[in-house]
């Protein structure tokens, strides 16, 4: 890691020792171009299979597909330029040929269909959730004439809470990425998420109740959706976002970013904490820890990899095969029943009425309760299920979702729930161990070759 | 009346009462936030105890007529003749 | 006793009188606002009889406070009960400092103990650090609290236990290492005490907000040996057979301290006076706004940490090495540096001096005891006389600077007071 200088007295790259180094990362000191081969060598490394590279022989013709997932935050178009440029030294060496094809996934939520991101068929229900963490999904003849939301926008916008719509959009982008690979028929899926993001990820979601997912989300490795199978890869999960933004300088990329949809920017200045997301709460306390405490961003993603699925409850339920629950709105595994745990820790009795005075409040709120509608009086009132009154049907959610439901209105969440025969096929849905070392690097995937 | 350590930033002042005018009625809560502000706190550590992005820091429990504020309408609350104010911190071991 | 505002004629104001600090406020002694007739919207959300008088962080509910009480001792009774923390005829030492949460602690095994019958011997367990101004005061409040709750009261020093005050600690070595000092010596000096009295099982009162920082705290410095036990509501040092247990583990510090002021319990509330470890002050920070946007994020975060599971670890040694030299890096930090045996401080604070050999997790011999002080514990010294084996060379310096160094540390208390509850 010595830097030596040039006459001028300007420090010189560590790794051509030729040219004027213009950035320090890692105590060593880049020239532009040796800086843009270091990070490049990230995602080859985790790119290395030989799927990625030009075939002869027999497999000449067998074309592997890429989906790289772009939002035009900083760090998705770094990829996408690093990609790109493999390509392009592909083909100058192979003769114009190159080792795959990149499918490019782009999405503006704003614009978003209802359907899009759906795969199999859906009812479109409403879920709301009671006192006592049930969930159900209410049934009433109103809702079939209302219109029921035609786009993503309009359904999330009814959400009370920024970090609920975050969470619920989350759902969506994750389904809509799995769908687009089975029907662009890519293999691999490919997301620009720098160390950094994967950190806050791995935090976020742990706040969110959701630990479970952590390995999904975070790991390199082999996911089945719908009896597909797509190898999800994070290439440059090595790559600080400083460094990400030094890529983005050096190479002029800066003008194509869009910071609207960028998880990359300091959003600390811009909001108060109290309109924040738990998303950019947790992404603006690494920011800031970053100048003490840099190491913090890798020793979590370090953990966060080596987190496998929980251990399951025994179910009674015989709702699925091998009493494996689903969660109706996420799809993720259920491995605790939510409703039971809260409802441990959450007793509320009402403690008894002991004078006139009391007791002719309780009388005011009985009278103005049944006004409202039958509906709203609590499960100790036990109502007769009559005509006109709504039905109720009980809707396994996981812990995570139970607790974004609480950020929406009380008429309930609008949502698009899979019916019994899409649920058959989802409980195929698999998480295979990617077989990863301590190290975290993926062994050498089998060469899958479609399905 | 403050508790839980919050009386080392008013100058050991525990409970106190305090006379709040203002030239509109009603006189809302927020107007005491600043009265407070303006009268009893005297340097900025102190301030940043209390204050926090413009409202009470959150760890200070606001309690009015021994009711959670977030009840009584926050800082739109309306102040009436004799109410009582509880500002405790829980921010600290136990 | 009036209160002078009835004669005047002002816009608003707040009623007040001049109370001696260390009083508890009596029914009496504040004016009771003018009753307004109730709305059916602000009536307790459980018994509709009641004015809503709080709202619960778990689930928004808004509770009267009959209903809050109920709520609150219930589901500290089922925590429990449902994870069997005592049994009949059980001697438990109760973690006593003084603040509202040991204070409360106190109160609810006491109520809880007589109404459901767990035929406890309870016992309040103070430990004296050492800290002037902070110590003194909160100790006469544990005083207090042995009068009000009709309890015996064991005190102990780390100066008896040590021959170490902390202020002696922090003067010797630094504030940054000492929090790290002085959380492995209280929790010897809990056990100590408790076996001293011939108890088993301590409890403490630490919280959900606790128990949430804590989980994000291991994540944060990628603790897997501790990540999977963050949230364990019973934990015991090795080499020790004195049980540590948290019945508020799901009970919110928002509570806690509403429960107490309605309560009119009485505790003592100021944070330490050395300055919380900055990582640790950060992740609270970090919890704090959270829960603003959130509430339920706390509990949320123990679902969570429950759920932890962490692969194999296939290279053991390595690991267990790595950790050895970092944990003594933290430790050390500002410190002569003339311990030659890495030491690995564990998650429950037992020590384990590493030979180089592989060593199990459980490796340890019962009824070892410790040469230089006669403590149980799993290696030859027990963790506490090493670590205060390397404040000894540090010892001469303080002597000399004695009043400068004490000076020092009570006008960063003074300081400190002011800044942090």
């Amino acid at each position: 890691m010595s830097s030596s200088t040039t006459k001028a007295g300007a420090v010189v790259c560590s790794r051509c020792k030729i040219e004027e180094s213009l950035l320090v990362t890692r105590k060593e000191a880049f020239c532009s171009s040796c800086f843009t081969k270091f990070i490049s060598n990230k995602q080859r490394k985790l790119m290395s299979s030989d799927k990625f590279k030009v075939k002869y022989g027999k497999q000449v013709n067998e074309i592997h597909k890429v989906l790289l997932c772009l939002s035009f935050g900083r760090s998705s178009l770094v990829l996408l330029d690093i990609i790109i440029n493999l390509l392009k030294e592909q083909r100058s060496i192979h003769r114009g040929r190159q080792g795959f094809k990149l499918v490019v996934i782009d999405i503006e939520f704003k614009i978003l269909n209802i359907d899009s991101f759906l795969s199999g068929s859906y009812d479109f229900e409403r879920i709301k959730l009671f006192k006592d963490f049930n969930s159900m999904i209410i049934k009433d003849g109103s809702s079939l004439d209302e219109k029921f939301p035609q786009t993503v926008q309009e359904l999330l916008s009814k959400c009370s809470s920024n970090s609920s719509v975050e969470d619920l959009l989350d759902i969506i982008y994750n389904e809509l990425y799995f769908n687009t690979c089975k029907s662009e028929d890519c293999h691999t899926m490919i997301f620009g998420h720098s160390m950094t993001k994967l950190a806050v990820d791995i935090l976020a979601l742990t706040i969110k109740g959701r630990g479970s997912l952590v390995n999904q989300r975070v790991t390199d490795g082999i996911h089945t959706y719908q009896k597909y199978q797509v190898e999800v890869v994070h290439p440059l999960r090595d790559v600080l976002d400083s460094e990400i933004d030094k890529y983005l300088d050096l190479n002029n990329l800066m003008q194509f970013c869009d910071n609207n949809n960028d998880t990359n920017t300091t959003l600390a200045i811009k909001k108060l904490t109290k309109n924040m997301t738990i998303g950019e709460i947790t992404r603006r306390y690494f920011d800031t820890l970053d100048k003490d405490y840099s190491e913090t961003v890798s020793t979590v993603v370090k953990i966060g990899s080596k987190l496998i699925d929980p251990i399951s409850e025994k179910n009674d339920e015989k709702d699925d095969n091998n009493g494996i629950q689903f969660c109706k709105i996420c799809n993720c595994k259920i491995f605790k029943n939510p409703q039971a745990w809260l409802n441990r820790i959450t007793v509320e009795e009402p403690f008894p009425i002991t004078n006139d005075e009391e007791r002719a409040a309780y009388e005011m709120y009985k009278e103005a309760a049944l006004q409202i509608s039958p509906d709203n009086l609590e499960e100790e009132e036990e109502e007769e299920e009559e005509e006109g009154v709504p039905q109720k049907e009980p809707i396994s959610l996981c812990y995570g979702c139970l607790v974004t439901i609480g950020g929406v209105p009380k008429e309930g969440l609008d949502w698009p729930v899979r019916n019994q025969e899409t649920q058959e096929i989802l409980n195929e849905y698999i998480l295979t161990d990617n077989g990863s070392d301590d190290d975290g690097n993926d062994d050498d995937n089998d060469d899958d070759g479609g399905n | 009346m403050s508790r839980g350590g919050l009386d080392q930033n008013f100058n050991g002042i525990k409970t106190k009462q305090l006379t709040v005018q203002k030239e509109s009625s009603p006189i809302l809560f927020k107007d005491l936030i600043n009265h407070i502000v303006e009268n009893y706190i005297s340097n900025k550590k102190d301030l940043e105890t209390f204050i926090e992005e413009d409202t009470i820091r959150p760890g200070i429990l606001v309690l009015i007529n021994d009711t959670d504020w977030e009840l009584e309408g926050k800082e739109d609350y309306e102040l009436e003749n004799g109410d009582l104010i509880t500002f405790t911190s829980t921010l600290h071991g136990g | 006793m009036e209160t002078e505002s009835k004669s005047k004629r002002e816009v608003a104001r707040e009623v007040a009188r001049e109370v001696m600090p260390s009083k508890i406020l009596s029914d009496s002694n504040l004016k009771v606002p003018v009753k307004r007739p109730l709305k059916v919207k602000s009536l307790c959300e459980v018994c509709h009889a009641r004015k809503a008088v709080m709202r619960r962080p778990k689930n928004f509910s808004s509770l009267c406070k009959e209903c809050f009480y109920q709520a609150f001792e219930t589901e500290i009774h089922n925590t429990i009960v449902g994870n069997k923390l005592f049994y009949s005829g059980e001697s438990v030492a109760i973690g006593a400092s003084g603040g509202k949460d040991s204070t409360v602690l106190a109160y609810i095994m006491k109520i809880l103990n007589e109404r459901y019958n767990y035929g406890l011997n309870l016992v309040l367990l103070s430990i004296d650090e050492g800290i002037k101004g902070y110590r003194d005061d909160s100790l006469a409040t544990v005083k207090r609290n042995q009068q009000q709750y009709e309890m015996p009261l064991e005190i102990v020093s780390y100066k008896d236990l040590y021959s170490w005050s902390m202020d002696e600690i922090v003067a010797s070595s630094g504030i940054r290492s000492s929090c790290t000092y002085c959380g492995v010596l209280r929790r010897q000096a809990l056990d100590r005490g408790a076996a001293k009295l011939g108890i088993n099982h301590v409890v403490t009162g630490h919280n959900a907000d606790d128990v949430a920082e804590t989980v994000l705290m291991n994540l944060l410095r990628g603790d897997t040996a501790r990540l999977e036990n963050s949230t364990a509501i019973m934990t015991s040092s090795s080499g020790s057979p004195i049980k540590r247990s948290k019945p508020f583990k799901y009970t919110y510090q928002k509570e806690i301290v509403l429960y107490a002021h309605y309560k009119k319990l009485d505790y003592f509330s100021t944070e330490c006076t050395y300055a919380p470890e900055a990582f640790r002050g950060t992740a609270r920070q970090l919890l704090k706004n959270l829960e603003a946007v959130r509430p339920s994020c706390i509990i949320d975060i123990i679902h969570s940490g429950e759920n932890f599971k962490l692969k194999e670890k296939r290279k053991r040694e390595t690991l267990q090495y790595k950790k050895n030299c970092r944990n003594v890096q933290q430790i050390k930090e500002g410190n002569n540096k003339n311990i030659d045996n890495p030491i690995e401080v564990r998650s429950d604070g037992s020590v384990s001096i590493f030979k180089g050999e592989k060593k199990s997790a459980n490796g340890f011999v019962d009824g070892n005891r410790c040469e230089k002080c006669g403590y149980l514990s799993s290696n030859k010294i027990c963790k506490a006389c090493i670590l205060l084996q390397g404040l000894e060379h540090n010892r001469a310096k303080v002597l000399i600077d004695t009043d400068t160094s004490v000076d020092g540390a009570a006008v960063l208390t003074k300081t400190l007071e002011k800044l942090t509850f």
